[in-house]
């Protein structure tokens, strides 16, 4: 399964100025691949993300997996497509603060019942480190914790692409080696990663490098 | 099992958020408990009021009805007393000559007041046939007014009661208190009278009136006196059962048995009398005619306040909370949009709110009824002179289903535009400005 991401282009505006988010971008995110993406600070790098993975749609261009338009599915196919498929990890995590690890963890199961919810949460605590912190809700856990929760969410539903922003942006270097682990084993398991990061530790993990600046997308 | 351990789903998930969010729970809370104890509470009241005006009135209807049947027990022994009575005079008497000498000069067949006891007449219960005239005592030489009678005249289609004047036994006399006194007569005395003799059997109290200077005699010995053979001059017919005085419909009755006849009215003050206590028991029935219109207009000025300020509570606390439901949806956009960003659906999102919402309103309903129902008893008992009203007999069970179902109902339709807001919210735009 190929994730392809064709002549993409977003514009925003603010105060009645147009700014171009994306200009064309093309990329392509095959399994066993993680595909990295780094540019300065505003420079497309979370709508990339957004758009690769079917929540905003782009003026033009086109987001296929395995050469369905993704954005040809009606909202709900879409995101029934991306309980499937799709893991998001976002850089403020956007962990639910009121639930403990363990449910942050099995939260995909509200959108597909998946058999054994709790046990495959219990798995993702163990292989995270966060066995001591399970009954733990957010507010209590660290930074990297928080970032470990958020990567296990993104795997409950054992999607084939994971779609990480900054996945070790405010990580100490323990932290760092653990997530990028997880994402090196998903990649080995067959599964794939497109991350946006500056991080050059995360840049070194990846497979393929992408500079992305003034919306324009190249190979480092 | 832990509270963790439980499946994941959309209760649980909206249970979770409101003991997280507890303020603005609490509050949504408040605004429904507040909004439905208000309403729960008026209308407990005017239940309350209801109760206890049908209980005051209750017991006005039983003092009136008692108060009636005494004024009405009171008619009867006035009219049996003083006569609620008509005379029946020969048809030639003149009534002027009648009123003039107090007595009938005219006479008829005394038969007639057989006639009479023989009918099935029902205004009439008591039945006196008298001959009276004026007679110098030549004994005496005392003028005095003797009548003759021969005691009450049965009724045929009456039972017999206790009669009204007892027959004068052959042989005796009673004598008005201006003769008796006068002439130093006590009961036992003989006297002779117009040649024959009798035994004083009584001698009467002063009356102020006729009756002083009368002699009573059986009235064959009066006819003889007279030399009137079974003539009488009037029939006194005692207590006219008709209602009020209908002397009317005596003349009608007695007018058709005894055509030779006419009747006029006696005893006017027992009529005045009667008429003053049916003046009295109609009062005493407007009375309470105007107690429970006054009640009942109490009772539409509580249910037109009910009517306009129940829509104007539910409509300010459907807006309150409307507002805090809108203030939640921004506090969770992260995590509503985390939901779509895992692949729930729209639809369950919005399910999620809706539940949020509908459970504030059912426990809000709840908390409400209680707080409304218990505080309308609790106030209804301190009011002073209050009548006392249980509160099982004030609870209405539509009252608290409708409270359940139309709380949840108008939380949720307050809730719905900010559910639908944060439903329609591109998920995306929060991921990515965060």
């Amino acid at each position: 399964m190929v994730l392809e991401v064709s002549g993409v282009e977003k514009r925003y505006f603010k105060l009645g100025r147009e700014i171009g988010a994306l200009k064309g971008v093309s990329l392509a995110v095959e399994p066993g691949r993680i595909v990295a993406v780094r540019g300065p600070s505003g420079s497309g790098k979370t709508t990339l993300l957004l758009i690769a993975g079917g929540l905003l749609r782009p003026d033009s261009g086109k987001v296929a997996l395995d050469g369905s338009d993704i954005f040809g599915l009606p909202p709900e196919g879409r995101a029934a497509l991306r309980s499937r498929s799709i893991g998001f990890v976002f850089q403020q995590y956007h962990l639910v603060p009121y639930l403990s690890v363990l449910d942050n963890i099995r939260l995909p199961a509200l959108a597909m019942p998946t058999p054994d919810a709790m046990g495959r949460a219990k798995s993702l605590v163990e292989r995270m480190g966060l066995s001591e912190r399970a009954r733990h809700t957010p507010s209590e856990l660290s930074v990297g914790e928080r970032q470990r929760v958020a990567l296990a969410r993104a795997m409950f539903n054992k999607p084939q692409f994971i779609l990480a922003d900054e996945p070790t942006g405010n990580l100490d270097d323990r932290n760092t080696e653990m997530v990028l682990n997880c994402l090196s084993e998903h990649t080995a398991g067959g599964g794939a990663v497109l991350m946006v990061t500056h991080d050059a530790r995360a840049m070194k993990a990846a497979h393929v490098v992408y500079i992305l600046e003034d919306g324009s997308l190249r190979a480092a | 099992m832990g509270a963790g351990m439980k499946a994941m789903n959309l209760p649980l998930l909206a249970f979770r958020e409101m003991l997280h969010r507890r303020i603005n729970f609490l509050l949504a809370l408040l605004v429904i408990a507040v909004a439905v104890a208000g309403l729960v509470g008026a209308l407990a009241m005017l239940r309350m009021h209801g109760i206890a005006t049908e209980a005051i009135l209750e017991k006005k209807r039983v003092e009136v009805a008692e108060a009636v049947a005494k004024l009405e027990d009171d008619y009867r022994k006035i009219t049996k007393g003083l006569g609620f009575n008509v005379l029946i005079l020969p048809k030639g008497q003149s009534l002027g000559d009648f009123y003039a000498e107090d007595y009938a000069a005219a006479d008829m067949p005394e038969e007639y007041a057989d006639i009479l006891g023989r009918s099935k007449i029902v205004t009439v219960s008591h039945l006196l046939p008298t001959i009276q005239c004026k007679f110098k005592w030549p004994e005496r030489e005392r003028t005095v007014l003797l009548v003759g009678a021969r005691g009450e005249v049965p009724m045929s289609n009456l039972e017999r009661e206790q009669p009204i004047m007892p027959p004068i036994p052959p042989g005796r006399m009673f004598m008005g208190y201006e003769l008796h006194a006068s002439l130093k007569i006590k009961p036992g005395d003989k006297v002779v009278f117009a040649g024959r003799e009798y035994i004083v059997d009584r001698c009467m109290k002063e009356q102020g009136n006729k009756d002083d200077i009368t002699v009573w005699i059986p009235l064959r010995d009066a006819q003889e006196i007279l030399g009137k053979p079974g003539r009488i001059n009037s029939i006194l017919a005692l207590e006219c059962r008709c209602a009020w005085a209908d002397v009317a419909k005596v003349r009608e009755e007695i007018g058709k048995l005894l055509p030779d006849t006419q009747v006029v009215e006696k005893a006017t003050e027992a009529l005045t009398r009667a008429e003053a206590r049916s003046r009295a028991a109609k009062e005493a029935k407007d009375a309470l005619a105007r107690e429970e219109r006054g009640r009942e207009r109490i009772r539409r000025e509580y249910e037109s306040f009910v009517a306009w300020a129940g829509p104007l509570v539910a409509a300010v606390a459907a807006v309150l909370v409307g507002c805090l439901a809108l203030m939640n949806v921004r506090s969770r956009r992260s995590e509503i949009a985390i939901l779509r960003a895992v692949g729930v659906r729209s639809g369950q999102v919005l399910a999620l709110l809706m539940i949020r919402a509908a459970l504030t309103g059912l426990l809000g309903a709840v908390l409400g009824f209680a707080a409304g129902f218990f505080g309308a008893g609790a106030i209804w008992q301190a009011r002073s002179g209050a009548e006392p009203v249980s509160l099982e007999a004030a609870f209405r069970p539509e009252v608290l289903a409708a409270t359940l179902i139309l709380a949840p109902v108008v939380t949720c339709l307050a809730s719905w535009i900010p559910a639908v807001l944060a439903v329609k919210t591109d998920p995306a735009a929060i991921l990515a400005e965060e």
